[in-house]
């Protein structure tokens, strides 16, 4: 079982902090999802929290036949299409299929939607974490790349790179412990500036 | 055995926690607004590591939503079984559904497949061709043997041929063939019509 599963299973045992769990993980990509169709950053933010106000009310009917992602997904699409409806703006002329929310984060579509300081932040930080990764001892590098560039799972990772478990799980957390380094340099929030 | 916290949450962002790790990861999440932070931050590392775009500098809406969502009841445990077993529970929402109206779905199948039955009969009646309906006639006709007896002495009914040689040879034709009369009603009503008696 996913722990996208466990976490929705929790949630309907009534566990609102599991819940939590499932914004925090997705809200920066149901967000941008949302942004392409409002715009308005703020705005952006408040048809996100409805749509997972939507989810939460909704989640005892999820069955777990699609993956919790693609079905917020679906939620937050329909919501923001709703909220444009709602102030008598017109929705996008498109259909967002529900298939791209599992293989591109989010739809091709919506791309046309960013804008020039948004793509400068996605670039710098991309600049920034490539740059991370390179400076990584060769096994940490290995292992980061295993996992978000193939997607491979530790137990994958760990037959491949001939090591423990526990090995590929540390490996990872140091590669994304200098990461993230590089981003609070990026988003302004350094506490080691 | 995950050594510290922070790596919980890098194995968090990965999927790769259950059971007691992941309820840790849960309280520390609820109760450590730093390592909320930083689990947001590895969460971005990764959607960027997979090509997605940053549209808007991001805040943090967990609490808004968890304020909003403080008043709505929680989900019960009822919920959870349906949940935890789906397909068991989809059979169990059926079985509810058809279990006060079965006498009814039953009654009504059965005069549904009564008619569908009535009626075949009926337009299957009114449909058949009277030939296929007139063997029924001629068998009971073959086996009263007045019947046949009438039927033979009719002249318009025989084929006569006036030359003895030939007569013996179509008789003599039809006693040879007469293994394949069964084969069609032509043959079976040919050798009744035709078949020379004494032969």
């Amino acid at each position: 079982m996913s722990v996208d599963q466990e976490l929705v299973l929790r949630v309907q045992a009534g566990d609102k902090k599991a819940f939590d769990v499932l914004i925090m993980k997705y809200q920066q990509r149901i967000i941008n999802v949302i942004t392409g169709f409002v715009h308005d950053p703020s705005e952006a933010q408040d048809v996100a929290q409805e749509a997972f106000i939507k989810a939460y009310r909704a989640i005892p009917n999820f069955r777990g036949d699609s993956a919790f992602y693609t079905w917020l997904y679906r939620i937050a699409i329909n919501t923001s299409k709703n909220h444009l409806t709602a102030r008598a703006r017109r929705p996008p002329a498109m259909d967002v299929d529900a298939a791209d929310a599992t293989n591109v984060f989010d739809a091709p579509e919506l791309k046309e939607f960013e804008t020039p300081e948004s793509n400068l932040v996605t670039n710098e930080l991309e600049q920034a974490i490539h740059q991370a990764i390179d400076e990584l001892q060769e096994d940490t590098a290995t292992a980061i790349k295993l996992r978000e560039f193939e997607g491979m799972s530790y137990e994958e990772i760990s037959e491949a790179m001939e090591c423990p478990i526990g090995t590929v799980r540390s490996r990872i957390f140091r590669a994304r412990e200098a990461i993230e380094q590089k981003i609070q340099m990026i988003m302004g929030e350094g506490e080691q500036q | 055995m995950i050594a510290s916290d922070d790596e919980l949450l890098s194995a968090l962002v990965d999927g790769e926690l259950q059971d007691e790790a992941l309820d840790r990861a849960i309280a520390l999440l609820s109760t450590d607004h730093t390592a909320r932070e930083r689990f947001q931050r590895y969460q971005l590392a990764s959607n960027v590591l997979h090509g997605q775009a940053i549209r808007c500098q991001q805040g943090d809406i967990t609490q808004q939503i968890s304020a909003a969502i403080a008043n709505e009841p929680s989900h019960s445990t009822s919920v959870v079984q349906a949940a935890a077993e789906p397909i068991n529970s989809v059979a169990t929402s059926t079985a509810t559904v058809l279990t006060l109206p079965e006498r009814f779905w039953k009654q009504t199948v059965a005069l549904a497949v009564a008619a569908s039955f009535g009626a075949l009969a009926v337009v299957g009646t009114m449909t058949q061709p009277e030939y296929i309906v007139a063997p029924a006639n001629t068998m009971a006709a073959v086996d009263d043997t007045s019947a046949i007896t009438v039927a033979i002495q009719q002249p318009s009914n025989r084929w006569t041929v006036t030359e003895q040689e030939i007569e013996d040879r179509l008789n003599v034709y039809l006693v040879d063939h007469n293994e394949y009369a069964g084969a069609s009603d032509v043959f079976s009503n040919a050798r009744v019509i035709a078949y020379e008696s004494g032969q």
